[in-house]
């Protein structure tokens, strides 16, 4: 299985945002880049069933517009 | 614990154990050597045996692999989807 995780790039482990610089430096222009993920809390299966995830970084709702929960 | 529940929530426990199962197969199909994830991996496939083996047991088997059948085929006998089965 070919390795995702980008070499030499600087990883946040929440794997959010953070200055930029680096990304200049590693990134190619007109590419899309997935963060790497992290296993570290989840959510109850209860919740996770209902939710449609058990990674709450991944419990994006389309909320027809912006950011945010409902 | 799963030998309490009635059958409406033993076949939901069913599901949210499963889907816990699905969740992380898909993450360690990305992170194969995780421990955590491969601990987690372990506790809800456990879960989901024994619950599966439960059912059948008290049911009938929701997949043919936990069909028992001793001396009567239950595989066919148990009411279908459309009829208000389970499955």
């Amino acid at each position: 299985m070919r390795n995702y995780r980008m070499p030499g790039v600087m990883e946040k482990p929440c794997g959010c945002g953070g200055d930029s610089s680096y990304m200049d430096r590693e990134f190619v222009p007109a590419m899309a880049y997935v963060p790497w993920q992290y296993f570290t809390t989840v959510y109850e299966p209860d919740k996770a069933l209902e939710i449609g995830t058990i990674f709450p970084e991944l419990d994006k709702p389309f909320l027809g517009r912006g950011m945010g929960r409902r | 614990m799963v030998n309490q529940m009635n059958q409406a929530q033993l076949l939901h426990w069913i599901d949210m154990v499963s889907f816990a199962v699905v969740d992380i197969t898909e993450y360690l199909d990305t992170h194969p050597q995780d421990e955590e994830a491969l601990k987690y991996f372990d506790h809800y496939i456990d879960l989901r045996r024994s619950a599966m083996r439960a059912y059948a047991d008290k049911y009938g088997p929701l997949t043919i692999d936990t069909a028992n059948p001793g001396n009567y085929w239950t595989w066919s006998a148990q009411p279908l989807p459309w009829e208000g089965g389970n499955c």
